[in-house]
Protein backbone atom coordinates (compact mmCIF):
# COMPACT_ATOMS: atom_id res chain seq x y z
CA UNK A 1 0.00 0.00 0.00
CA UNK A 2 1.42 3.37 -0.83
CA UNK A 3 1.62 6.71 1.26
CA UNK A 4 -0.56 7.96 -0.95
CA UNK A 5 -3.17 5.70 -0.42
CA UNK A 6 -2.72 5.52 3.36
CA UNK A 7 -3.27 9.11 3.36
CA UNK A 8 -5.88 9.52 1.03
CA UNK A 9 -7.88 6.85 3.13
CA UNK A 10 -7.27 9.10 6.14
CA UNK A 11 -8.36 12.48 4.28
CA UNK A 12 -11.63 10.39 3.59
CA UNK A 13 -11.76 9.26 7.18
CA UNK A 14 -11.85 12.93 8.48
CA UNK A 15 -13.58 14.51 5.57
CA UNK A 16 -16.29 11.95 6.74
CA UNK A 17 -15.26 13.45 10.34
CA UNK A 18 -16.00 16.94 9.57
CA UNK A 19 -19.11 16.48 7.94
CA UNK A 20 -20.04 14.79 11.71
CA UNK A 21 -18.75 17.79 13.15
CA UNK A 22 -20.68 19.95 11.19
CA UNK A 23 -23.75 18.15 12.31
CA UNK A 24 -22.84 17.86 16.04
CA UNK A 25 -19.79 20.52 16.73
CA UNK A 26 -17.22 20.23 19.42
CA UNK A 27 -16.21 23.70 21.84
CA UNK A 28 -12.49 22.84 22.11
CA UNK A 29 -10.98 26.14 21.65
CA UNK A 30 -12.52 29.58 23.27
CA UNK A 31 -10.87 32.52 22.10
CA UNK A 32 -11.28 35.77 24.31
CA UNK A 33 -9.90 38.69 22.67
CA UNK A 34 -9.34 41.00 25.42
CA UNK A 35 -8.54 43.57 24.16
CA UNK A 36 -7.45 45.25 20.72
CA UNK A 37 -4.83 47.72 22.35
CA UNK A 38 -1.18 46.68 21.12
CA UNK A 39 1.90 48.09 22.47
CA UNK A 40 3.01 46.95 18.40
CA UNK A 41 2.45 47.89 15.52
CA UNK A 42 3.28 44.56 13.38
CA UNK A 43 2.65 45.40 9.58
CA UNK A 44 0.71 42.08 10.01
CA UNK A 45 -1.61 42.29 12.22
CA UNK A 46 -4.74 40.32 11.52
CA UNK A 47 -6.92 42.39 13.82
CA UNK A 48 -5.53 45.65 12.91
CA UNK A 49 -4.96 46.25 16.33
CA UNK A 50 -3.65 50.04 17.49
CA UNK A 51 -2.46 51.87 20.75
CA UNK A 52 -6.32 52.89 21.95
CA UNK A 53 -7.96 49.82 20.51
CA UNK A 54 -11.39 48.10 21.84
CA UNK A 55 -11.88 46.85 25.34
CA UNK A 56 -15.56 47.30 26.51
CA UNK A 57 -15.84 44.01 28.13
CA UNK A 58 -15.56 44.58 31.95
CA UNK A 59 -13.88 42.21 34.14
CA UNK A 60 -17.28 41.37 35.56
CA UNK A 61 -18.62 40.64 31.61
CA UNK A 62 -16.14 37.87 31.38
CA UNK A 63 -16.51 36.45 34.81
CA UNK A 64 -20.57 36.54 33.80
CA UNK A 65 -19.73 34.63 30.33
CA UNK A 66 -17.19 31.83 32.05
CA UNK A 67 -20.07 31.05 34.47
CA UNK A 68 -22.33 30.45 31.65
CA UNK A 69 -20.18 28.60 29.53
CA UNK A 70 -18.84 26.53 32.31
CA UNK A 71 -22.65 25.67 33.01
CA UNK A 72 -23.68 25.09 29.54
CA UNK A 73 -20.33 23.25 28.67
CA UNK A 74 -18.45 22.23 31.60
CA UNK A 75 -14.73 22.85 31.76
CA UNK A 76 -13.40 19.43 30.65
CA UNK A 77 -11.71 19.39 27.06
CA UNK A 78 -12.07 22.98 26.59
CA UNK A 79 -9.62 25.36 26.67
CA UNK A 80 -9.59 29.20 26.53
CA UNK A 81 -7.19 30.81 24.22
CA UNK A 82 -6.66 34.58 25.66
CA UNK A 83 -5.66 37.46 23.11
CA UNK A 84 -5.38 40.56 21.67
CA UNK A 85 -4.03 43.07 20.62
CA UNK A 86 -1.63 42.31 23.41
CA UNK A 87 -3.98 40.65 26.48
CA UNK A 88 -1.27 42.11 29.65
CA UNK A 89 -2.20 45.47 28.51
CA UNK A 90 -5.44 45.12 30.07
CA UNK A 91 -5.25 46.72 34.02
CA UNK A 92 -7.61 43.69 34.66
CA UNK A 93 -5.56 40.83 33.27
CA UNK A 94 -4.89 38.86 36.19
CA UNK A 95 -8.17 39.55 37.94
CA UNK A 96 -10.09 38.02 34.97
CA UNK A 97 -7.67 34.85 34.56
CA UNK A 98 -8.23 34.44 38.17
CA UNK A 99 -11.50 34.30 38.00
CA UNK A 100 -10.81 31.39 35.12
CA UNK A 101 -8.99 29.28 37.14
CA UNK A 102 -11.18 29.20 40.03
CA UNK A 103 -13.69 28.34 37.61
CA UNK A 104 -11.24 25.14 36.96
CA UNK A 105 -10.62 26.50 32.91
CA UNK A 106 -7.40 25.63 31.20
CA UNK A 107 -6.08 28.49 29.58
CA UNK A 108 -3.35 29.51 27.63
CA UNK A 109 -2.13 32.71 25.53
CA UNK A 110 -0.46 34.66 22.96
CA UNK A 111 1.42 37.34 23.53
CA UNK A 112 4.27 39.47 22.35
CA UNK A 113 6.24 38.83 25.65
CA UNK A 114 7.67 42.36 25.92
CA UNK A 115 6.06 42.97 29.15
CA UNK A 116 7.38 39.39 30.78
CA UNK A 117 9.19 40.48 33.37
CA UNK A 118 10.02 37.67 36.17
CA UNK A 119 7.13 38.93 38.17
CA UNK A 120 4.68 39.02 35.37
CA UNK A 121 5.84 35.26 34.50
CA UNK A 122 5.32 34.61 38.11
CA UNK A 123 2.00 35.39 38.60
CA UNK A 124 1.16 34.15 35.10
CA UNK A 125 2.03 30.52 36.85
CA UNK A 126 0.22 31.27 39.95
CA UNK A 127 -2.82 32.41 37.65
CA UNK A 128 -3.35 29.07 36.07
CA UNK A 129 -1.65 29.53 32.70
CA UNK A 130 -0.46 26.38 30.95
CA UNK A 131 0.71 27.49 27.29
CA UNK A 132 1.94 30.80 25.48
CA UNK A 133 2.82 31.21 22.34
CA UNK A 134 5.44 33.94 21.84
CA UNK A 135 5.38 36.56 18.44
CA UNK A 136 9.13 36.22 16.97
CA UNK A 137 9.08 37.59 13.36
CA UNK A 138 13.11 37.36 12.22
CA UNK A 139 16.39 38.66 13.51
CA UNK A 140 16.70 41.54 15.65
CA UNK A 141 16.86 43.81 12.96
CA UNK A 142 13.87 42.45 10.83
CA UNK A 143 11.81 41.65 14.05
CA UNK A 144 11.70 45.38 15.58
CA UNK A 145 10.77 46.54 11.56
CA UNK A 146 7.99 44.22 10.79
CA UNK A 147 6.72 44.72 14.65
CA UNK A 148 7.52 48.44 14.30
CA UNK A 149 9.03 48.37 17.94
CA UNK A 150 12.51 49.07 18.84
CA UNK A 151 14.17 46.89 21.15
CA UNK A 152 11.23 44.68 20.38
CA UNK A 153 13.49 41.64 20.04
CA UNK A 154 15.59 41.75 22.84
CA UNK A 155 12.81 42.71 24.93
CA UNK A 156 10.23 40.26 23.63
CA UNK A 157 13.45 37.17 23.87
CA UNK A 158 14.00 38.75 27.42
CA UNK A 159 10.31 37.92 28.07
CA UNK A 160 10.31 33.97 26.56
CA UNK A 161 13.83 33.43 28.52
CA UNK A 162 11.80 34.27 31.78
CA UNK A 163 9.20 32.21 30.98
CA UNK A 164 11.50 29.14 30.92
CA UNK A 165 13.22 30.03 34.25
CA UNK A 166 9.66 30.00 35.28
CA UNK A 167 9.96 26.03 34.18
CA UNK A 168 6.05 25.66 35.05
CA UNK A 169 4.59 25.65 31.66
CA UNK A 170 3.41 22.95 29.45
CA UNK A 171 4.88 24.83 26.60
CA UNK A 172 6.39 27.90 25.92
CA UNK A 173 6.12 28.17 22.39
CA UNK A 174 7.69 31.18 19.55
CA UNK A 175 5.60 31.42 16.80
CA UNK A 176 6.94 33.00 13.37
CA UNK A 177 4.75 34.86 10.66
CA UNK A 178 6.98 34.12 7.40
CA UNK A 179 6.63 37.13 4.36
CA UNK A 180 8.79 37.28 1.31
CA UNK A 181 11.27 39.42 3.09
CA UNK A 182 11.97 37.48 6.24
CA UNK A 183 11.81 33.75 4.56
CA UNK A 184 15.79 34.54 3.78
CA UNK A 185 16.27 34.48 7.59
CA UNK A 186 14.94 31.08 8.08
CA UNK A 187 17.81 28.80 8.76
CA UNK A 188 19.15 31.40 10.61
CA UNK A 189 16.09 31.85 12.74
CA UNK A 190 15.88 27.97 12.98
CA UNK A 191 19.78 27.91 14.90
CA UNK A 192 18.16 30.87 17.12
CA UNK A 193 15.77 28.48 18.30
CA UNK A 194 17.82 25.50 18.35
CA UNK A 195 19.77 27.72 21.17
CA UNK A 196 16.60 28.64 23.61
CA UNK A 197 15.00 26.13 25.38
CA UNK A 198 11.47 26.79 23.95
CA UNK A 199 9.21 23.57 23.79
CA UNK A 200 8.46 23.95 19.92
CA UNK A 201 8.59 26.69 16.85
CA UNK A 202 5.42 27.33 14.86
CA UNK A 203 6.06 28.90 11.15
CA UNK A 204 3.23 30.20 9.10
CA UNK A 205 2.68 31.98 6.43
CA UNK A 206 1.90 35.84 5.94
CA UNK A 207 -2.21 35.73 5.50
CA UNK A 208 -3.80 38.26 3.12
CA UNK A 209 -5.82 39.21 5.97
CA UNK A 210 -5.64 42.49 8.05
CA UNK A 211 -3.18 44.86 7.80
CA UNK A 212 -1.15 42.58 5.49
CA UNK A 213 -3.54 43.36 2.95
CA UNK A 214 -1.44 46.62 2.59
CA UNK A 215 1.62 44.62 1.76
CA UNK A 216 1.10 42.51 -1.62
CA UNK A 217 5.22 42.30 -1.83
CA UNK A 218 5.57 41.02 1.71
CA UNK A 219 3.50 37.90 0.81
CA UNK A 220 5.12 34.37 -0.15
CA UNK A 221 6.03 33.81 -3.48
CA UNK A 222 4.69 29.96 -4.56
CA UNK A 223 8.85 29.00 -4.18
CA UNK A 224 9.01 30.63 -1.15
CA UNK A 225 6.15 28.41 -0.12
CA UNK A 226 7.91 25.58 -1.14
CA UNK A 227 10.87 26.64 1.31
CA UNK A 228 8.79 26.72 4.28
CA UNK A 229 7.14 23.72 3.53
CA UNK A 230 10.64 21.40 2.68
CA UNK A 231 12.57 23.18 5.63
CA UNK A 232 9.89 22.25 7.95
CA UNK A 233 9.44 19.00 7.04
CA UNK A 234 13.19 18.43 7.20
CA UNK A 235 13.25 19.81 10.48
CA UNK A 236 10.62 17.64 11.62
CA UNK A 237 12.33 14.57 10.59
CA UNK A 238 15.44 14.85 11.87
CA UNK A 239 12.92 15.49 15.35
CA UNK A 240 12.82 19.17 15.85
CA UNK A 241 9.65 19.96 17.32
CA UNK A 242 8.81 22.50 14.53
CA UNK A 243 5.58 22.99 12.83
CA UNK A 244 3.39 24.68 10.58
CA UNK A 245 0.13 26.34 11.65
CA UNK A 246 -3.01 25.56 11.16
CA UNK A 247 -3.47 27.19 7.72
CA UNK A 248 -4.67 25.53 4.25
CA UNK A 249 -4.89 21.95 3.10
CA UNK A 250 -0.85 21.44 1.39
CA UNK A 251 -1.50 18.56 -0.57
CA UNK A 252 -0.54 14.40 0.28
CA UNK A 253 2.94 16.02 0.28
CA UNK A 254 2.94 17.79 3.20
CA UNK A 255 -0.42 16.92 5.13
CA UNK A 256 0.59 14.77 8.22
CA UNK A 257 4.37 15.99 7.31
CA UNK A 258 5.18 19.77 8.32
CA UNK A 259 2.50 19.10 11.24
CA UNK A 260 1.26 16.61 13.69
CA UNK A 261 -1.94 15.81 11.82
CA UNK A 262 -4.33 16.47 8.61
CA UNK A 263 -5.82 19.84 8.18
CA UNK A 264 -9.35 20.41 9.34
CA UNK A 265 -10.28 23.91 9.48
CA UNK A 266 -11.35 24.03 13.23
CA UNK A 267 -13.98 27.57 12.69
CA UNK A 268 -17.25 26.84 14.04
CA UNK A 269 -16.26 23.11 14.52
CA UNK A 270 -13.82 23.60 17.42
CA UNK A 271 -13.27 26.88 17.70
CA UNK A 272 -15.43 30.29 18.47
CA UNK A 273 -13.97 33.55 19.49
CA UNK A 274 -15.94 36.08 22.01
CA UNK A 275 -14.05 39.71 20.74
CA UNK A 276 -13.12 42.46 22.22
CA UNK A 277 -16.48 44.59 21.59
CA UNK A 278 -18.42 41.36 22.73
CA UNK A 279 -19.22 40.07 19.27
CA UNK A 280 -19.38 36.30 18.98
CA UNK A 281 -18.12 34.57 15.81
CA UNK A 282 -15.64 31.57 15.23
CA UNK A 283 -11.98 32.13 14.32
CA UNK A 284 -10.71 35.66 15.25
CA UNK A 285 -8.59 35.81 11.25
CA UNK A 286 -12.03 35.71 9.64
CA UNK A 287 -13.02 38.95 8.45
CA UNK A 288 -15.14 40.59 10.67
CA UNK A 289 -18.84 40.98 8.51
CA UNK A 290 -22.34 40.60 9.41
CA UNK A 291 -22.65 37.22 8.03
CA UNK A 292 -19.38 36.20 10.03
CA UNK A 293 -20.71 37.41 13.63
CA UNK A 294 -23.63 35.86 15.34
CA UNK A 295 -24.50 37.43 18.51
CA UNK A 296 -22.98 39.36 20.82
CA UNK A 297 -22.38 38.17 24.50
CA UNK A 298 -24.03 41.77 26.30
CA UNK A 299 -27.53 40.43 24.50
CA UNK A 300 -26.91 36.95 23.91
CA UNK A 301 -26.11 33.67 26.08
CA UNK A 302 -22.98 32.46 24.23
CA UNK A 303 -24.36 28.31 24.36
CA UNK A 304 -27.42 29.69 22.60
CA UNK A 305 -25.39 31.28 19.69
CA UNK A 306 -23.14 28.55 19.64
CA UNK A 307 -26.20 26.22 18.98
CA UNK A 308 -27.98 28.80 16.63
CA UNK A 309 -24.90 30.49 14.81
CA UNK A 310 -22.14 29.54 12.75
CA UNK A 311 -24.05 27.92 9.95
CA UNK A 312 -21.37 29.36 6.96
CA UNK A 313 -18.75 27.37 8.84
CA UNK A 314 -20.52 24.09 9.21
CA UNK A 315 -21.06 22.81 5.83
CA UNK A 316 -18.23 23.19 2.93
CA UNK A 317 -17.61 26.84 1.72
CA UNK A 318 -15.54 25.22 -1.40
CA UNK A 319 -19.47 24.34 -2.29
CA UNK A 320 -20.00 28.05 -3.04
CA UNK A 321 -17.35 28.38 -5.79
CA UNK A 322 -18.09 26.64 -8.98
CA UNK A 323 -14.30 26.01 -9.71
CA UNK A 324 -13.62 24.55 -6.35
CA UNK A 325 -17.09 22.44 -6.71
CA UNK A 326 -15.08 21.04 -10.37
CA UNK A 327 -12.02 20.25 -7.97
CA UNK A 328 -11.17 16.73 -7.09
CA UNK A 329 -9.41 18.09 -4.08
CA UNK A 330 -12.80 19.37 -2.52
CA UNK A 331 -13.30 16.53 -0.22
CA UNK A 332 -10.04 17.10 1.31
CA UNK A 333 -9.52 21.07 0.94
CA UNK A 334 -13.28 22.13 1.88
CA UNK A 335 -12.45 25.69 0.33
CA UNK A 336 -9.61 25.91 2.45
CA UNK A 337 -9.42 28.01 5.41
CA UNK A 338 -12.19 29.92 7.00
CA UNK A 339 -10.01 33.29 7.40
CA UNK A 340 -8.83 33.61 3.89
CA UNK A 341 -12.26 33.06 1.95
CA UNK A 342 -13.39 35.81 0.49
CA UNK A 343 -17.09 36.29 1.11
CA UNK A 344 -18.05 38.89 -1.53
CA UNK A 345 -16.54 36.98 -4.26
CA UNK A 346 -17.30 33.78 -2.96
CA UNK A 347 -13.57 32.19 -3.88
CA UNK A 348 -10.85 31.13 -1.83
CA UNK A 349 -7.93 33.74 -1.20
CA UNK A 350 -5.50 31.26 -1.01
CA UNK A 351 -4.35 27.84 -2.85
CA UNK A 352 -1.95 25.71 -2.76
CA UNK A 353 -2.93 23.53 -5.61
CA UNK A 354 -0.36 23.52 -8.03
CA UNK A 355 1.91 24.70 -5.67
CA UNK A 356 2.48 22.14 -3.25
CA UNK A 357 0.20 19.60 -4.79
CA UNK B 1 14.78 23.63 21.29
CA UNK B 2 16.21 19.81 21.14
CA UNK B 3 15.53 17.22 18.57
CA UNK B 4 12.93 14.46 20.08
CA UNK B 5 13.09 10.98 19.67
CA UNK B 6 10.48 10.49 17.26
CA UNK B 7 7.32 9.47 19.16
CA UNK B 8 5.04 6.74 17.27
CA UNK B 9 3.13 9.06 16.04
CA UNK B 10 6.00 11.26 14.57
CA UNK B 11 7.43 8.18 13.74
CA UNK B 12 4.22 7.26 11.67
CA UNK B 13 4.36 10.95 10.01
CA UNK B 14 8.01 10.23 8.88
CA UNK B 15 7.17 7.00 7.33
CA UNK B 16 4.22 9.33 5.33
CA UNK B 17 7.19 11.38 4.20
CA UNK B 18 8.72 9.13 2.20
CA UNK B 19 6.71 7.70 -0.90
CA UNK B 20 4.22 10.30 -0.58
CA UNK B 21 6.84 13.06 -0.95
CA UNK B 22 7.25 11.65 -4.79
CA UNK B 23 3.83 13.04 -5.56
CA UNK B 24 5.22 16.77 -5.75
CA UNK B 25 7.65 15.39 -8.04
CA UNK B 26 5.39 14.25 -10.85
CA UNK B 27 5.22 16.57 -13.61
CA UNK B 28 1.69 16.83 -14.11
CA UNK B 29 1.79 18.61 -10.28
CA UNK B 30 4.53 20.85 -11.77
CA UNK B 31 2.52 23.91 -13.27
CA UNK B 32 3.22 27.04 -11.73
CA UNK B 33 0.02 29.52 -10.61
CA UNK B 34 -0.79 32.04 -8.70
CA UNK B 35 -0.75 31.64 -5.21
CA UNK B 36 -3.15 34.12 -3.84
CA UNK B 37 -6.36 33.85 -6.09
CA UNK B 38 -8.79 31.27 -6.63
CA UNK B 39 -7.59 27.87 -7.11
CA UNK B 40 -6.76 27.66 -11.21
CA UNK B 41 -9.80 26.61 -13.64
CA UNK B 42 -7.30 25.42 -15.77
CA UNK B 43 -3.75 24.73 -14.71
CA UNK B 44 -1.88 24.19 -17.96
CA UNK B 45 -3.70 27.52 -19.37
CA UNK B 46 -1.44 29.92 -17.09
CA UNK B 47 0.02 32.72 -18.70
CA UNK B 48 2.93 34.35 -16.98
CA UNK B 49 2.99 37.25 -19.10
CA UNK B 50 -1.09 38.20 -17.76
CA UNK B 51 0.08 38.46 -14.44
CA UNK B 52 0.72 42.14 -13.38
CA UNK B 53 2.18 41.39 -10.38
CA UNK B 54 4.80 38.48 -11.12
CA UNK B 55 7.53 39.34 -8.72
CA UNK B 56 5.43 38.87 -5.92
CA UNK B 57 2.51 36.02 -7.25
CA UNK B 58 4.09 34.07 -9.71
CA UNK B 59 7.45 32.85 -11.33
CA UNK B 60 10.51 34.80 -12.37
CA UNK B 61 10.11 36.82 -15.99
CA UNK B 62 12.72 34.38 -17.34
CA UNK B 63 9.96 31.24 -16.66
CA UNK B 64 8.46 30.04 -19.64
CA UNK B 65 5.20 27.60 -18.31
CA UNK B 66 4.84 26.42 -21.57
CA UNK B 67 8.72 25.35 -22.01
CA UNK B 68 10.26 23.60 -18.89
CA UNK B 69 13.39 22.89 -19.05
CA UNK B 70 14.66 23.93 -16.22
CA UNK B 71 13.67 20.72 -14.07
CA UNK B 72 15.80 21.15 -11.05
CA UNK B 73 13.66 24.29 -10.10
CA UNK B 74 10.64 23.50 -11.77
CA UNK B 75 10.47 19.42 -12.74
CA UNK B 76 12.13 16.08 -11.20
CA UNK B 77 15.28 15.79 -10.99
CA UNK B 78 16.79 14.13 -14.73
CA UNK B 79 17.25 10.89 -13.01
CA UNK B 80 14.01 10.25 -12.17
CA UNK B 81 12.39 8.42 -15.04
CA UNK B 82 8.70 7.86 -15.81
CA UNK B 83 9.50 4.03 -14.73
CA UNK B 84 10.53 5.26 -11.40
CA UNK B 85 7.38 6.96 -11.05
CA UNK B 86 5.19 4.33 -11.70
CA UNK B 87 6.94 2.37 -9.36
CA UNK B 88 6.55 4.54 -6.92
CA UNK B 89 3.14 5.71 -7.38
CA UNK B 90 2.12 2.22 -7.70
CA UNK B 91 4.30 0.75 -5.31
CA UNK B 92 2.71 -3.11 -4.43
CA UNK B 93 1.20 -3.68 -1.56
CA UNK B 94 3.68 -5.76 0.28
CA UNK B 95 6.26 -2.87 -0.54
CA UNK B 96 9.09 -2.99 2.15
CA UNK B 97 10.94 0.15 3.91
CA UNK B 98 13.57 -2.14 3.79
CA UNK B 99 14.14 -2.64 0.21
CA UNK B 100 13.65 1.27 -0.32
CA UNK B 101 16.98 2.06 -2.57
CA UNK B 102 16.56 5.67 -1.89
CA UNK B 103 15.24 5.98 1.29
CA UNK B 104 16.01 9.09 1.66
CA UNK B 105 14.03 10.73 -1.08
CA UNK B 106 11.12 8.22 -1.50
CA UNK B 107 10.97 6.44 1.72
CA UNK B 108 11.48 6.79 5.50
CA UNK B 109 14.82 5.86 6.95
CA UNK B 110 14.99 3.74 9.96
CA UNK B 111 11.58 2.64 10.01
CA UNK B 112 10.14 -1.10 10.04
CA UNK B 113 7.06 -2.93 8.40
CA UNK B 114 5.55 -2.36 12.17
CA UNK B 115 5.40 1.48 12.24
CA UNK B 116 3.63 1.02 8.11
CA UNK B 117 0.90 -1.07 9.85
CA UNK B 118 0.66 1.33 12.10
CA UNK B 119 0.23 4.31 10.09
CA UNK B 120 -2.34 2.44 8.53
CA UNK B 121 -4.34 2.03 11.34
CA UNK B 122 -3.80 4.81 13.92
CA UNK B 123 -5.51 7.04 12.34
CA UNK B 124 -8.04 8.77 14.89
CA UNK B 125 -10.06 12.08 13.03
CA UNK B 126 -11.15 12.85 16.72
CA UNK B 127 -7.97 13.29 17.61
CA UNK B 128 -7.46 16.28 15.26
CA UNK B 129 -6.89 19.10 17.17
CA UNK B 130 -4.41 21.07 15.27
CA UNK B 131 -4.45 24.32 17.25
CA UNK B 132 -5.67 27.80 15.66
CA UNK B 133 -2.95 29.20 14.04
CA UNK B 134 -2.51 32.05 16.15
CA UNK B 135 -3.72 30.97 19.42
CA UNK B 136 -1.67 29.15 21.99
CA UNK B 137 -0.57 25.55 21.86
CA UNK B 138 -2.89 23.11 23.20
CA UNK B 139 -2.41 21.19 26.22
CA UNK B 140 -2.68 17.49 26.73
CA UNK B 141 -5.72 18.73 29.88
CA UNK B 142 -7.43 20.08 26.78
CA UNK B 143 -7.79 17.09 24.63
CA UNK B 144 -8.41 14.94 27.37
Amino acid sequence: MTMKTIKERHLTQLAAYHEKLCREPKLRHLFLELTLRCNANCFHCGSNCTYEGDESLTAADYRRILEEVKADFGTEGLMLCITGGEPLLRRDFFEIMGTAKDLGFVWGMTSNATLIDKETAHRLRETGMRTISVSIDGLPETHDELRGMRGGYERAMRGVQNLIDENAFDAVQITTVFNHKNIRELEALFEVMRGIDIDSWRVAALEPIGRALSRPDLMLTPGDVRTLMDFTREKRRAGYPVEYGCSHYLGLGYEAEVRDWYWLCNAGVYTASIMANGDIGACLDIERRPETVFGNVKTDRFSDVWKQGFGIFRGNLGERNETCRACPDLPFCRGDAAHSWNYDKNEPMVCYKNVLF
Amino acid sequence: MKPRKPSRRTAAAILAGGVAASAVLLPGCNVQESLYGPPPTDPGSFDPGTNVQEDVYGPPDWFDASDNENVALYGPPEWFTSQEQEETADAPSDFSPEENEAPTLYGPPDVTKEDAAELSTAFVPEENTAAPLYGPPPTTAARE
